[in-house]
């Protein structure tokens, strides 16, 4: 009886060592990929068993991309317990509510996609100030975020629980002509400057010197330097409106689920609180990229007031703040089309 | 010089402009094999709690709080047909191509702790020779809309004892069909023969 036990096992091992799927390194083609242990031996000749552990050779990597994206799966985890607690009535978590969703806030809008690229391709284009650079920040995330809430609100009196796919359906279409009039916004700007350019070298008549140019260039005309070098136009609020509007108008899915989820779970009031502190979260961040990017532009305007090549140097920012902005609508546009095979 | 360094940094800034993840969702692969060909890609999805609430409650259309059997179609309709473009977010490589995606096989729904949950085949033939055919799977959302954590390192292999396959998982960094993949991107790598 013990032997037939014995032949048994041996010869189940036997069977296991020959079968087909083996976890195992192997080159790729590279060369350079090497080998490792293996794990052995599907059970049944099926699923891989892992035997022992093959080695790796280089250690993981994660993308900031990546590091950010997860941050915010942990927070949203940690915004659902939350909200889940309040709803068995432990107020209490109100507190933890409304500084997950400032983190949370920060940390989406500081992901790619939040108009970071066109506050600084806009105020590399145009010499602003500090409050315009506050001012692009914070509008382009409170109409990204007020535009979500808003359109939910609207489509949930209409189609009540099964509002998200409506929601969807209509961000989408928003989408696509934001990141249309975003490219128009970079080629308008670029033209703009070609245009001042033209104007400066024929000599337009409008010298101002460089205390009083920004005044000067107000009505977008250029300006002149103390040193008689052409200043590029300063940023003008009716186009810091636009540019918000047109970047902004796209509504967060973000803020979106998470008001919804609220709604769901027959939270209305929270689900207005959360969107607001979120959306205070997601400014926080657009306006110190706003303040970055004024400062660098003042930064370039400065470092080379008294270069023999500064009017070269502003035209070439102007330019490329345009380009700037074009290119990020462009990659906005195309990434809705990306994967596909 | 010093603008030259300006513009580098400026060009660096703006191909970052892509989208960002708005759902998240934790991914499961078992690579499936008959005896003469690989036939697909076993994918289960676990989508993460506010997503999952706001799909549970537009499939659910008798509002009973449970997902039927008529309502597991509106589900896949909802989530999975949009992708069909995308290969389903499963992209095979073979032969330095993309292996088009047939179509989905037994797609199942469960809510599970208040987490919508996926099962579905991804139907794909690449037949098996007598020498080795080389694939490298990766599931991912391109968009970036859907963050996508594909547990690869627990990746799994069905394949009958007729056929001979070797399997690992690894960043697919390197591939020039995966060049346009987020760097830290994931894929099993395997390769079958008879």
């Amino acid at each position: 009886m013990k032997k037939s036990i014995v032949f048994l096992f041996v010869l189940l091992i036997a069977v296991a060592a020959s079968a087909a799927v083996k976890k195992k390194r192997f080159d790729v083609g590279g060369g350079d990929t090497p080998t490792a242990a293996e794990m052995v031996a599907p059970a049944e000749g099926a699923s891989a068993v892992p035997a022992a552990v093959p080695k790796k050779t280089v250690e993981k990597t994660r993308s900031f991309y990546t590091v950010i994206a997860e941050e915010q799966k942990v927070l949203r985890e940690k915004l659902t317990a939350a909200i889940s607690a309040m709803k068995s009535g432990d107020w209490g978590a109100i507190w933890k509510f409304l500084l997950i969703c400032l983190v949370y806030g920060m940390l989406h809008a500081l992901g790619p996609g939040h108009g970071k690229s066109i506050v600084v391709g806009y105020f590399i284009a145009r010499r602003g100030r500090w409050r315009q650079g506050v001012a692009l920040g914070a509008g382009i995330t409170v109409t990204h975020t007020m535009s979500a809430v808003l359109l939910l609100l609207i489509l949930y009196a209409i189609f009540k629980a099964t509002v998200f796919n409506a929601f969807e359906t209509g961000r989408i279409g928003i989408e696509r002509a934001s990141y249309a009039l975003i490219m128009l916004t970079g080629v308008l700007l670029v033209v703009l400057g070609i245009r001042d350019v033209i104007k400066s070298r024929k000599g337009c008549g409008c010298a101002a010197r460089i205390d009083t140019a920004e005044e000067a260039a107000q009505d977008g005309a250029c300006a002149e330097s103390s040193s008689g070098i052409a200043l590029p136009p300063v940023a003008r609020w009716r186009e810091i409106i636009g540019v918000a509007a047109v970047t902004g108008i796209v509504p967060c899915p973000a803020v979106a689920l998470i008001v919804l989820f609220c709604l769901l779970n027959s939270m209305v009031a929270l689900s207005l609180l959360g969107a607001l502190v979120i959306c205070i979260g997601m400014t926080i961040t657009n306006v110190a990229f706003g303040i970055a990017a004024v400062a660098f532009r003042k930064g370039i305007d400065k470092g080379s007031a008294h270069t023999r090549i500064a009017t070269k140097i502003y035209t070439v920012a102007t330019l490329a703040g345009g380009v700037i902005i074009f290119i990020s609508g462009l990659l906005l546009f195309t990434n809705q089309f990306a994967g596909r095979v | 010089m010093r603008l030259s360094y300006i513009l580098l940094l400026l060009v660096g800034f703006v191909v970052m402009a892509e989208a960002h993840p708005h759902v998240f969702a934790d991914v499961s692969i078992k690579a499936v094999f008959s005896q003469d060909a690989f036939t697909g890609v076993q994918n289960r999805w676990t989508f993460d709690e506010v997503y999952s609430a706001a799909m549970f409650a537009s499939a659910d259309e008798n509002g009973d709080g449970k997902i039927t059997w008529n309502e597991i179609d509106e589900v896949k309709r909802l989530v999975l047909d949009p992708l069909q473009q995308s290969g389903y977010f499963n992209y095979v490589t073979v032969e330095s191509k993309f292996a088009p995606a047939q179509k989905i096989e037994g797609f199942s729904v469960a809510m599970t702790n208040g987490k919508l949950v996926l099962d579905f085949k991804v139907a794909y033939s690449i037949p098996a020779t007598s020498e080795y055919t080389m694939l490298v799977i990766v599931v991912s959302d391109q968009t970036n809309y859907i963050q996508m954590t594909t547990d690869m390192e627990n990746a799994d292999v069905d394949a009958p004892d007729g056929l001979d396959v070797e399997f690992f998982p690894d960043e697919v960094r390197g591939l020039t069909l995966f060049r346009a993949f987020r760097s830290d991107t994931e894929g099993l790598f395997l390769r079958f023969k008879k």
